[in-house]
């Protein structure tokens, strides 16, 4: 110890052993136990600091886990973590029983910060729980840590820790243990959309928590069995994952609430229930953001990000896509993100996608849950269709997927997988939805475009559009949707189509604007049509007379004009032509 | 940091006078650029300024169309490129 510290420290004026980096390093340790002595009664991080330095351990043992515990309180998830690996640091003579309660909650507080120590103090804590000989407690936490092991995405490893969870607790009288080994059984099952085994497992998990608790495992229980009946029974699914949030709240369990809100948004954004999973969705962002859950503010970013690139909005989603990208992101952080972001490319045509892609297809395998394997296969079947590669490359991507998709009876990912099977063999669509797809994959061409766009997904609707089989008036209506997305290599194609039926296709305009202005730009030039001067202009939309300045050159430059008055007279003649139907 | 080649249409014609209007309008696309980690190194024209390609460096392509979309400019494709010079192989 004895680390000389140049800052100004007021309980060093307090101890009366006066400043100075002289006076510091001949007090070392005795300075800091007289610090802490003069600041009994204050913040338990300061004394833990202060006792650490001293090298007093009883002292760090009882203020860093009193500061921890109030750092979760306030939902500081990383001060709670920092204080808790703090009394590690002078644990190693504790009793191990001791010593694993002490791992088990560094653990907690770790896992929402997304922590890589988690695993190995899980482990260690294991080996204190065998050496203790406490079963019980062996059993519950083999079982939490399956949890950890499919966070980093070890998937093998998690569904044999709960294995081994349940078969130790099985030997054992019912209680927590049990309780435990159903909870995270029922939340793998879950994950592994095994929905049956889940709702079951869950259901008998709650009974359990009931009787024996321990009640912080109630939200999961429940989190497992809602997220679970999203494909059979989505009202169901809404209100247990409601009552999933409840718990955690009551339980004070803000990592708790983060996953129920979390679970609530991307389980209704699986089956595209947009406007619930949406605001879940913002919500655990904002809790998230708020408590320091970088876990669940992460992911439910990347989610919100899939579902605003489906409902065709792609500047948000890139925001979002922005926003999920964090050093700790879970795999399944990744694996959304990476598809997202390489959708968005193959559909802009933008480069990058193919590298996106691979990336979030080799972590998906790797886990070998359909949740996430069948978004990449999808994504891969997109790309190499929009760039022209064989079918029978493509189906070799979806094949094998959707096969496990049929097999778990995933209307959603047996609609869009089958689709992409259908089109490598040559046939229509539909005749890929022979084993129950979802609605809009079951439907003709022109009524599923009118079920896509009920569902707010344009790109969906203007695919099903250019496929219709009234040719002339969809496909433009396609090549105007496919337009305004900016999704340039399938407006190329339906374009390339109309000009093979020998019908020209309306004028380009990548832009809402005629000539690419933007909103402002349009008031602007809006207001000079109307003879109005630059002065008129900054007041009437209240910004700066330069401001103004600025646009004016930028609509000139863009409309090719040399003057105000010529760019007046283009405008004016706008409004004989439009571009396309709107 | 990659670089990509951007094509523009500008229907009407693009047109940045050599004057101090031009200055600013250049001065303007730099400063939202730059928000998004995004050079503009330089830019070629057709003759008739209704295309253009324009040299960035730039973080990724997402990147170029938020500072795009910022500026006002129309984005029609986006190529990741390497440069091939004659001289490097003297």
């Amino acid at each position: 110890m004895g680390r000389v510290r140049f800052d100004a420290d007021p309980a060093a004026a307090r101890s009366g052993l006066g400043h100075g980096p002289g006076v510091r390093r001949r007090a070392g340790r005795r300075h800091h136990r007289g610090c802490a002595q003069a600041l009994v009664g204050a913040d338990p991080a300061q004394l833990a600091y202060h006792a650490e330095e001293a090298g007093d351990r009883n002292a760090v043992l009882r203020y860093a886990r009193e500061a921890a515990r109030r750092a979760t309180a306030i939902g500081a998830s990383r001060q709670a973590a920092d204080q808790y690996a703090r009394a590690l640091r002078f644990a190693a003579a504790l009793p191990p029983a001791d010593r694993a309660e002490l791992l088990e909650v560094y653990a907690e507080a770790g896992d929402v910060i997304g922590d890589p120590a988690v695993l190995t103090a899980s482990a260690t804590a294991l080996e204190c729980w065998r050496a203790a000989g406490d079963q019980a407690r062996e059993a519950a936490l083999l079982a939490r840590r399956a949890h950890y092991l499919w966070s980093a995405g070890e998937a093998t490893a998690a569904r044999q820790a709960v294995a081994d969870a349940m078969e130790l607790a099985s030997r054992l009288p019912p209680g927590p243990a049990l309780a435990a080994a159903y909870t995270w059984s029922a939340y793998l099952l879950m994950l592994a959309r095994e929905s049956g085994r889940a709702v079951e497992a869950g259901e008998r998990a709650v009974e359990l928590i009931s009787v024996y608790g321990p009640p912080q495992l109630l939200t999961r229980a429940l989190n497992a069995v809602g997220t679970a009946h999203w494909l059979t029974d989505p009202a169901l699914a809404e209100e247990t994952l409601g009552r999933a949030v409840e718990a955690a709240r009551a339980a004070g369990d803000d990592a708790g609430v983060g996953w129920a809100l979390l679970n609530l948004g991307s389980g209704a954004g699986e089956i595209r229930a947009y406007p619930v999973a949406e605001r879940a969705l913002r919500d655990a962002i904002e809790w998230g953001a708020d408590r320091e859950l970088e876990r669940v503010r992460s992911y439910a970013a990347a989610w919100l990000a899939r579902c605003r690139f489906e409902r065709g909005d792609w500047p948000e989603a890139t925001r979002l896509l922005h926003a999920a990208e964090t050093s700790h992101a879970s795999v399944a952080t990744g694996i959304v993100r990476l598809t997202v972001l390489g959708r968005l490319r193959a559909r802009r045509g933008d480069p990058g996608a193919g590298e996106a892609l691979t990336e979030a297809w080799e972590l998906a395998e790797r886990t070998g849950d359909l949740q996430r394997r069948w978004p990449a296969a999808a994504a891969r079947a997109e790309l190499a269709w929009l760039s022209g590669r064989p079918s029978a490359e493509i189906r070799t991507l979806v094949k094998p997927v959707y096969e496990q998709a049929v097999r778990l009876g995933h209307p959603w990912a047996v609609g869009e997988l089958g689709e992409w099977l259908a089109l490598a063999d040559g046939l229509t669509a539909e005749a890929g939805q022979g084993k129950r797809g979802a609605e809009p994959y079951r439907l003709p061409p022109a009524e599923a475009a009118r079920a896509w766009e009920r569902l707010g997904c344009p790109y969906e609707q203007a695919t099903a559009l250019a496929r219709a089989a009234e040719p002339t008036e969809s496909l433009v209506q396609a090549l105007a949707l496919f337009e305004q997305l900016g999704a340039r290599p399938a407006a190329d194609r339906v374009a390339a189509r109309l000009r093979a039926l020998g019908v020209r296709p309306p004028r380009r305009s990548t832009l809402a604007h005629p000539s690419g202005l933007t909103a402002r730009e349009a008031e602007v030039l809006a207001l000079i049509q109307a003879d109005c001067s630059n002065a008129e202009i900054a007041g009437r939309l209240s910004i700066s007379a330069k401001t103004v300045d600025h646009h004016v050159s930028a609509i000139l430059a863009k409309l090719g004009a040399r003057s105000r008055g010529e760019a007046a007279e283009l405008a004016a003649g706008w409004h004989g032509e439009q571009a396309g139907p709107r | 940091m990659p670089r990509y080649i951007v094509q523009r249409t500008f229907d009407a014609g693009l047109e940045i006078p050599v004057s101090d209007e031009g200055a600013k309008t250049c001065q303007a696309v730099v400063g939202g650029n730059a928000g998004y980690g995004v050079t503009w190194v330089h830019s070629y024209v057709s003759l008739d300024k209704t295309a253009t390609f324009c040299v960035y460096d730039a973080p990724s392509p997402e990147a170029i169309r938020q500072a795009a979309g910022v500026n006002g400019l129309p984005v029609d494709q986006i190529t990741e490129v390497s440069v091939l010079d004659p001289y490097f192989y003297h």
